[in-house]
């Protein structure tokens, strides 16, 4: 059962609906067309060809995307969008009732921080860095997502940490098309805990670096994934569709550790 | 009771110099700047308290983002980070100390648009430090 709040502008239905909606919108993929106008008629936003006009301003950046956001968090993977001056997310729910948000695009880091629960964190001394390799951080990560033991698995203070603290870990990336000589991405992988937040780079030759961040840093660091005008290619008509995000889903490595 | 601090030319009662330079000219939705508030103190008053009282009312928009006590003007004092949605219009961070000294409650507040905040956060912080408070 679908829904659309008129005054929000957010869509309320199934993954897979929102899915086949994304996938028509920025043209990536291909759906029944005629599932998604019964769905959204059922949710009195309009059809394909003529959504409600909050919806139709939902989907303006899935229509003409300029950036691709890709945010992982709590063990799956949401698609998101940045275009005509507007930020929307696919937001996972529990796969009946997924919702598709939109927003000013200068409010996409306030809400991050609201979402990813950005706030005071203990400020206890910890190592500058910790290198672990990076498929046993992955398990224990993913053994703490799944709400098991992961005691053992890395050194100290990281063991203690996410074994018995660990909040959530999430990975937030952002693609657009650079302009010359400019980077056309950044990601910023993180692990919550009790004891504060670490950030996580991963290295090519698999080992994961972890540090202690700040939600200051934290904060100024999510901000980043708006890139500035200079850097993206400003001749571009919009993010080349194999970059662009579609659907989301389980992180492949958590499924597995879990099993 | 006197008060003092040095803009160190960072910030400026007027908008010219080298802060409106950092900023740009028509830059950002709100203008970016640093404010001292202070009233009478009543018995019991510290920078906690004055803290906690602040971060239980702020509106549904605003994001404590950073709480640390520190040390302003010679006294104890509470740092705070928010984030503020101002409607649709803009992001903005308000980095205030709270802290008592000379009798009175003291609200610094250094604050500017979430895009120019990198660039300007430095700046604002050396202002706040120069601060000096006498009964």
């Amino acid at each position: 059962m679908s829904a659309f709040n008129p005054t929000s502008g957010v869509l309320t239905a199934s993954r897979a609906e929102i899915g086949a909606l994304a996938a028509l919108v920025t043209g990536v993929g291909h759906a029944d067309e005629t599932a998604v106008d019964a769905m959204l008629a059922d949710a009195a936003a309009g059809s394909l060809a003529e959504p409600h006009p909050r919806l139709a301003a939902a989907l303006a950046p899935l229509g003409r995307p300029i950036v691709g956001v890709r945010l992982a968090k709590s063990g799956y993977l949401m698609p998101g969008w940045v275009g005509e001056g507007r930020f929307t997310l696919h937001a996972y729910r529990s796969g009946d009732d997924d919702q598709l948000v939109s927003m000013p695009a200068e409010h996409l880091v306030h809400f991050l921080l609201w979402l990813l629960q950005i706030g005071p964190r203990p400020r206890d001394p910890r190592p500058a860095e910790i290198a672990v390799q990076a498929d046993v951080l992955n398990r224990a990560v993913a053994l703490r997502l799944g709400d098991r033991d992961s005691a053992g698995l890395l050194p100290e203070p990281l063991d203690g940490a996410i074994a018995h603290g660990f909040r959530d870990w999430w990975l937030a990336s952002s693609h657009w098309p650079p302009a010359p000589g400019a980077p056309g991405s950044i990601a910023l992988e993180a692990i919550d805990t009790d004891a504060g937040l670490w950030s996580v780079q991963q290295l090519e030759d698999g080992t994961a670096v972890v540090r202690p961040v700040t939600p200051l840093s934290t904060m100024l660091a999510l901000g980043d994934l708006l890139p500035d005008g200079d850097l993206v290619d400003q001749g571009a008509a919009r993010l080349p569709l194999d970059s662009t995000p579609v659907f989301g889903g389980p992180i492949s490595w958590v499924a597995e550790i879990l099993g | 009771m006197g008060l003092r601090f040095d803009t160190l030319d960072v910030v400026e009662p007027e908008p010219v110099g080298d802060f409106y330079a950092a900023i740009g000219a028509g830059r950002g939705a709100s203008r970016a700047g640093f404010s001292l508030a202070g009233v009478p103190a009543e018995p019991g008053d510290d920078a906690y308290g004055l803290t906690d009282r602040a971060m239980s009312a702020l509106d549904a928009d605003a994001l404590l983002i950073d709480v640390e006590p520190c040390e302003l003007a010679g006294v104890p004092a509470v740092r705070t980070l928010v984030l503020e949605q101002l409607g649709g219009l803009a992001t903005v961070v308000l980095e205030q100390w709270r802290l008592v000294a000379a009798g009175e409650r003291w609200v610094v507040t250094a604050t500017a648009d979430l895009a120019a905040w990198a660039q300007l956060a430095a700046g604002l912080r050396a202002v706040v430090a120069t601060l000096e408070v006498e009964a």
